[in-house]
């Protein structure tokens, strides 16, 4: 084939036949998201006493932490699923800073004596079970789309799926537990959204490939 | 100029997105251009001859044709593209590659970067290729600096043309453990 006559060919179809990538990831998540909120809410559901729990500070701030993990999943995906993009490293920057510095919060304010109770809390083998099962549709779905997105590095695009995934897992599940502590977070939440971000990698690793 | 050639690429780009046939063709057929060049130096820095270019062209056109979406209007069109190109490169080395032994990795480390304007003929690499073994600096220096393509030097060397490969491989080899993990720096 000459290549004039490829570029005559293609000349014909000027207008992208897809959304943009970002619209790709959000229909994405508009599908498989309310699968792991119907799964919420009819397996464990919201916590009792959800006000009282705000009010009283640890709550809010772990929702809050698990959002940040939110944002920086939301940008690294994005930009891991096209080519030429730096890596917005800001999201994931501002994540592990105020995860360290809710640790440093918690010790100086609830006290160093019991640290380890807080750490292995009452739910610990639940969460590590739960959070990837509310994750599960999630991943799979941005799997899904990202094959119309064009990664060149299939495993990284995977991973940031499943840190995306993994921290709306940990986001619902978040609304459910009762082990508030920002050391219970830093072990179990993030044990569970790396377990994603490794199942994403795997899979992007042959899934992703264009 | 490689500020024109954004400015063309993007405005071109633009209007295909709005159905502009003939902005759409004018586009495909610079980067054409421009790809044939980059991929001629591609692989004749990976050792392999130019004369799978064309090949390489396609194969990247049509992956930009098919993952046109991806190029976000607000990004610049330069390093997309180059992501693309190089993606496809690589794929397609890899592919053909069968027993040579340049391995991806390596390949990755050799092909020219995305619009970085320095060549790896910048002086201190010079001097490093000068220390190696004479034959390899003779080969390094004619694929490299002086852009030959690998069957020409072998038949100048006396010697195969998969010879004058292992050789490129060897000396490339010797180059990076030199550059250690500074070999990044070296490109841009």
């Amino acid at each position: 084939m000459r290549t004039d006559d490829l570029i005559n060919a293609l000349a014909r179809d000027p207008v992208p036949a897809l959304p943009p990538v970002r619209h790709l990831i959000l229909r994405a998540l508009a599908i498989s998201l309310p699968v792991s909120v119907v799964l919420f809410v009819a397996t464990i559901g919201i916590r009792k006493n959800l006000l009282p729990a705000l009010a009283e500070g640890w709550f809010g701030i772990k929702l809050l932490l698990v959002g940040l993990i939110v944002v920086a999943g939301w940008q690294l995906t994005g930009s891991r699923a096209q080519p030429g993009r730096n890596l917005p490293l800001l999201g994931a920057l501002a994540a592990g800073l105020a995860m360290l510095t809710a640790v440093a919060l918690d010790l100086r304010i609830e006290g160093v004596a019991d640290w380890s109770e807080r750490l292995i809390g009452d739910n610990a083998a639940k969460c590590m079970m739960l959070i990837p099962l509310l994750s599960a549709a999630p991943l799979a779905g941005l799997l899904y789309a990202l094959r119309d997105a064009a990664a060149v590095r299939p495993g990284e695009a995977g991973a940031a799926a499943g840190l995306l995934a993994g921290a709306l897992g940990a986001l619902l599940y978040g609304l459910h537990c009762t082990d508030d502590s920002p050391l219970f977070l830093g072990v179990w939440y993030l044990a569970s959204i790396g377990l994603m971000m490794l199942l994403g990698a795997l899979a992007g690793r042959r899934l992703l490939r264009w | 100029m490689v500020h024109d050639r954004e400015a063309d690429w993007k405005r071109l780009l633009l209007a295909a997105r709005s159905g502009d046939e003939a902005a759409y063709r004018r586009f495909l057929g610079d980067v054409a251009q421009y790809l044939r060049g980059w991929a001629q130096r591609g692989l004749t820095r990976a050792g392999r001859s130019p004369a799978e270019a064309e090949d390489i062209v396609q194969e990247t056109l049509i992956a930009i044709h098919t993952k046109r979406h991806t190029w976000d209007d607000g990004q610049p069109v330069g390093p997309w593209l180059h992501g693309v190109a190089r993606h496809k490169l690589i794929d397609a080395l890899r592919k053909r590659t069968g027993h040579d032994h340049l391995s991806v990795d390596e390949l990755a480390e050799v092909l020219p970067m995305a619009a970085s304007g320095t060549d790896l003929a910048s002086s201190d690499i010079l001097k490093m290729v000068a220390s190696l073994p004479e034959r390899q600096a003779s080969i390094v220096n004619a694929i490299f600096v002086e852009g030959q393509r690998a069957n020409d030097v072998a038949a100048k060397l006396n010697m195969s043309e998969g010879a004058v490969r292992v050789a490129l491989h060897r000396a490339l080899k010797t180059l990076a453990a030199t550059f250690g993990t500074g070999a990044d720096d070296a490109h841009g």
